[in-house]
């Protein structure tokens, strides 16, 4: 009885710590809701079969590189879609809640041409950045030498900046 | 152009993430406190960290957690308390069927030997696969799904965008917790009185509990089950039948 309500408590505790961030995570790699939400949860049903262990930071990267995997393997937008996103500089109509204004809706769409001018690598590392991962995390997430982390961020963070300000970031 | 003197800007990035290692703080700081060049590059690259964050932030929407929740808890768990009332029930069932069974052959002219043949023949020939289509096979390995607790009804039911096909196994439950399960990559959504879901391809199962009325089962936009007060109504392609509910195919296209 008391180990079944401890389940419950353990899985609500573990789901909340780790899901709003891993959905809004999967959402901003793929700008589509129906994916995002689809490899967020597989990941987390995931990750309570697998019955990882560890600490919540632990649990959290594990889930992180399973979705971002998820995400490359069966959502990542083909290029013709990344173009049209580009080409059409307003989100899709079915995301947007209508009280939003237009300047809000033009501000979406440019930060989203700004990731997509950005390499799959390089927008899953600057997002998972600003997701508070560390450069180790990272790199175990998406495969490069930890030792490449901080220079690849670096260039990744001024391109998506370039791309969203029109700026032209110090070198 | 960055000299070979200054801090380059993976490094001063990492200072100012907090995330530079030890030996690369201490260096990076000395610098810091002698190069005006360099305090004014990690001063724009504060300024850079709140836009991006804020561009990032533009991207994003609402989610409905909840449902998440539930969709995450009975695919991470499928018939997990199912199991244990499937396996207690089954043993008890069983038992009692054994022991009558015992007695009647027992007794080789008795009339109760000669109906309790005629049941379990019935019994037979109307459930062709014991258990395996109906009360308890084991869950799927990749099946997902949603529950909702409904203490009372009405309680409706809804699948959409339902693959040509597909069994939909319907089971009356005790209690008052209905759900679907269906394979993974399915979607579900849910709200009070409702279940809603979108299967991906595969067998659907659906659990309803026998004691909420009214309950209503939409496939399609067609009702295939309705239970009211007055009593239950099925129209939709029922495959087969048993004390414990239905299993419906949708037709062909």
């Amino acid at each position: 009885m008391g180990s079944h309500h401890d389940d419950h408590v353990e899985f609500d505790a573990t789901f909340d710590e780790i899901y709003p961030r891993l959905v809004r995570y999967c959402h901003r790699l793929t700008g589509d809701r129906d994916a995002a939400e689809d490899a967020a949860q597989e990941a987390m049903v995931r990750l309570f079969t697998h019955a990882v262990e560890g600490p919540v930071p632990a649990l959290r990267a594990w889930a992180f590189k399973t979705a971002t995997h998820l995400v490359r393997d069966r959502y990542r937008v083909d290029k013709n879609r990344r173009r049209l996103l580009q080409e059409r500089p307003v989100a899709p109509a079915r995301t947007e809640d209508p009280d939003r204004s237009l300047e809000r809706r033009e501000d979406e769409a440019r930060a989203r041409a700004a990731l997509e001018a950005l390499s799959p690598r390089d927008q899953e590392m600057l997002l998972m950045r600003f997701e508070g991962f560390s450069y180790k995390e990272i790199a175990g997430a998406v495969d490069v030498a930890s030792t490449s982390v901080g220079t690849l961020l670096a260039r990744a963070e001024r391109r998506f900046h370039q791309a969203l300000t029109g700026a032209e970031d110090e070198a | 152009m960055t000299g070979v003197d200054h801090l380059d800007e993976a490094l001063l990035t990492a200072l100012r993430d907090g995330v530079a290692a030890p030996a690369d703080e201490s260096r990076g700081r000395a610098h810091l406190d002698a190069c005006v060049e360099c305090r004014d590059h990690l001063a724009a690259l504060e300024q850079r960290r709140t836009t991006v964050a804020a561009g990032l932030a533009s991207l994003d929407t609402s989610f409905d957690l909840e449902s998440a929740r539930a969709a995450v808890r009975a695919g991470a768990f499928p018939f997990r308390k199912r199991t244990h009332r499937a396996a207690w029930a089954r043993a008890a069932g069983a038992v009692l069927f054994l022991g009558v069974a015992t007695a009647a052959a027992a007794l080789p002219r008795s009339p109760v030997r000669h109906w309790l043949s005629q049941i379990v023949h019935s019994r037979t020939t109307a459930v062709p696969a014991p258990d395996s289509q109906a009360a308890g096979p084991a869950a799927p390995a990749e099946t997902t799904g949603v529950r909702l607790d409904v203490p009372s009804g009405p309680l409706h039911v809804v699948l959409g965008d339902v693959t040509a096909g597909t069994e939909i196994n319907v089971r009356w439950i005790p209690g008052s917790e209905a759900a679907i399960l269906a394979p993974l990559g399915s979607r579900f959504t849910s709200a009070t009185g409702r279940l809603e879901a979108r299967p991906a391809p595969g067998p659907v199962r659906v659990e309803l509990p026998r004691g909420v009325v009214p309950t209503t089962l939409e496939v399609g936009g067609r009702v295939y089950l309705a239970r009211t007060p007055e009593g239950l109504t099925v129209s939709g392609p029922v495959v087969r039948r048993d004390d414990d509910g239905f299993v419906f195919r949708t037709p062909d296209r």
